[in-house]
């Protein structure tokens, strides 16, 4: 999927640089819609920044604009784990030191835990390491505060196990180094002022990745992981997707990982939309989240039970778990038209 | 402005329901392993007398192997489907025979899983490890039988001569389950006890005055010390106390422990 996606990407590369808006090229971004990537990240790092270093901004409103953002840097590190967002290779680096810091956690592990087995929902027979099943609280509202609790320590135990094999020590070293600079730079900060930098540094970071994690219980529970279209639920509100990187459209994301996130809202549309459960396609999450958690006890009846069936709505199609575009990747266009 | 006071209530408050969630957790595992208790307190112990098929009962589990980066030359397994097949037969009971009808669930002895695991010699690590290096990997199946003469429990109810599952699955373990669960139920109850223990101690040392003095940063660090580790030892908990036919199996061959 990623082989297929470069070569969209490199279309774009090679547009000529003289093409490109100023900020891409001063930023060094491969697509002009990066550039909202970078500025989340430096929206994030300023927020920590201004409150660890400025008392007056140890406010209400900083510290969840800080939590926020927080989680969108951690999606901006899923984003650029599918696709990297700079032309150079030391930006890139660097961007996985910055967002290893920005959520307490080397950023890498992202790589054996969303990329390979959850975009495959299992590997190798075993089930994916934050499927919305290792919860199960009868209030519905427990489910979604503990989901993190379980899931990160099957994800970064599944992670330790998939380093330890042949041929992953580039991996092992790149993780290890993110994970000594993340808690060496916490912990230099903590050093300095500890209760500003548990309070002002640590709770957002450890906000961003919890929440990182639980977006797989929002966006898979009642799904049906073993349908073509229906293994995962969309936000498709504009202005949160706008926000959330287009990570609102996530089965357009689970169909064809490499997509740059820019080309989701017009492959939602174009292909997943019309074969989709209608109920998956939520227009607020906001809404989804109060009528599935605040205002209901129990957990809802997942979506193939309901139906009755898992088939593709409009082929009657069996199951797939397979890419459900054969060949080719979205187009310059489609990235473009965002 | 966000004070001090807030901010540390704030961070105790997320404490306490992670701590309350993961104890709300183990127990919901306990309550499952007090329903398999509860059935195997009345567990049938006897004897495999006949096997319809070549063995009265088998456990399977399929793995994977893949070589590790280790000075060493050596295979890591993971588990990937678990499958139980009671063919069933005869089981002598207190001098009576009954008959035993599957399909059901099997329980094999962890000794049993780990010689059944065990790398024969060389050449078959030698082999086993040319297909591990590869992407793929290597996949083999370990199995253990059960045959006439073992001794067994049956988790069952006996009717007209039959053991059949008739208040839950039929079981037919190698092992006594009521035991292994007695001492399941109790490292949970335990784990529970200590785990809100814990939490109670380092927020006490949190809040100690003078309140953010040296001593409660040592509070502090404690409670985010909790707080990351008390989730990784609960998810330890509750998968060694999985049920005992998809108990993992996972293990390692290296070459040097090869007869």
């Amino acid at each position: 999927m990623s082989a297929s996606s470069s070569s969209s990407v490199g279309q774009r590369r090679d547009a000529g640089a003289g093409s490109r808006p100023l900020l891409q090229r001063l930023l060094g971004v491969r697509q002009a819609s990066d550039v909202r990537q970078v500025a989340t990240v430096a929206i994030y790092f300023g927020l920590l920044g201004a409150m660890y270093v400025f008392p007056a901004c140890r406010n209400l409103p900083c510290f969840i604009a800080a939590c926020a953002y927080s989680f969108l840097t951690a999606v901006v590190g899923h984003n650029t784990l599918h696709q990297t967002m700079f032309e150079a290779k030391w930006r890139n680096t660097a961007l996985r030191y910055a967002l290893s810091f920005g959520g307490l956690f080397p950023i890498s592990a992202v790589i054996p835990a969303h990329n390979l087995v959850h975009h495959h929902f299992e590997d190798d027979g075993q089930p994916d390491w934050a499927a919305p099943g290792i919860v199960r609280f009868r209030w519905n509202l427990l489910n979604l505060l503990h989901f993190p609790n379980v899931a990160g320590p099957l994800t970064f135990n599944g992670v330790q196990r998939w380093a330890a094999i042949r041929g992953r020590s580039g991996f092992r070293k790149q993780y290890t180094t993110e994970l000594v600079f993340a808690f060496g730079l916490t912990g230099l900060l903590l050093v300095r002022d500890f209760w500003t930098g548990l309070f002002f540094v640590v709770l957002p970071q450890l906000w961003g990745a919890r929440s990182f994690l639980r977006i797989n219980i929002i966006q898979h529970d009642g799904c049906d992981v073993g349908s073509k279209w229906n293994h995962s639920r969309n936000f498709v509100g504009k202005l949160f997707n706008w926000f959330m990187l287009n990570n609102g459209y996530h089965t357009a994301h689970h169909g064809r990982a490499g997509v740059h996130f820019a080309a989701l809202a017009a492959l939602h549309k174009r292909e997943v939309a019309p074969h989709i459960d209608p109920r998956l396609d939520e227009p607020s999450m906001v809404a989804y989240l109060a009528r599935t958690y605040l205002f209901r006890w129990s957990r809802p009846e997942g979506i193939a039970v309901s139906a009755g069936q898992s088939t593709d709505p409009a082929s009657g199609a069996p199951p797939a778990k397979e890419a459900w575009v054969e060949g080719g990747d979205l187009n310059a266009e489609d990235a473009a038209a965002e | 402005m966000l004070s001090n006071e807030i901010m540390g209530l704030l961070c105790l408050a997320t404490l306490w329901t992670t701590a309350l969630l993961v104890a709300g957790a183990a127990l919901q595992d306990m309550r499952d392993v007090w329903s398999f208790f509860r059935r195997a307190r009345r567990a049938l112990r006897g004897t495999i007398e006949s096997a319809k098929g070549d063995v009265f009962a088998e456990w399977r589990v399929e793995q994977r192997g893949r070589a590790l980066d280790a000075k060493e030359e050596a295979i890591a397994f993971h588990d990937r489907t678990f499958e139980s097949s009671l063919e069933g037969g005869s089981v002598r009971i207190q001098g009576e025979l009954y008959a035993v009808q599957g399909p059901g669930d099997v329980w094999a002895t962890a000794e049993a899983r780990t010689r059944a695991a065990v790398c024969a010699d060389r050449a078959t690590f030698d082999a086993a490890y040319a297909q591990a290096t590869r992407a793929a990997g290597w996949q083999r199946e370990v199995r253990v039988c059960m045959r006439p003469g073992d001794d067994v429990f049956v988790l069952g109810e006996i009717k007209d001569g039959t053991i059949t599952g008739a208040s839950g699955p039929l079981v037919v373990s190698s092992f006594d389950p009521a035991r292994r669960f007695a001492f399941q139920l109790s490292a949970i109850a335990g784990f529970i006890v200590a785990e809100l223990v814990a939490c109670a101690a380092v927020t006490s040392i949190a809040v100690a005055p003078p309140l953010f003095g040296a001593r409660s940063i040592v509070g502090a660090v404690l409670c985010l010390g909790f707080f990351l580790g008390v989730t990784p030892l609960a998810v330890a908990l509750r998968e060694s106390v999985r049920r005992p036919s998809e108990a993992f199996q996972r293990g390692t061959w290296r070459r040097g422990s090869v007869a």
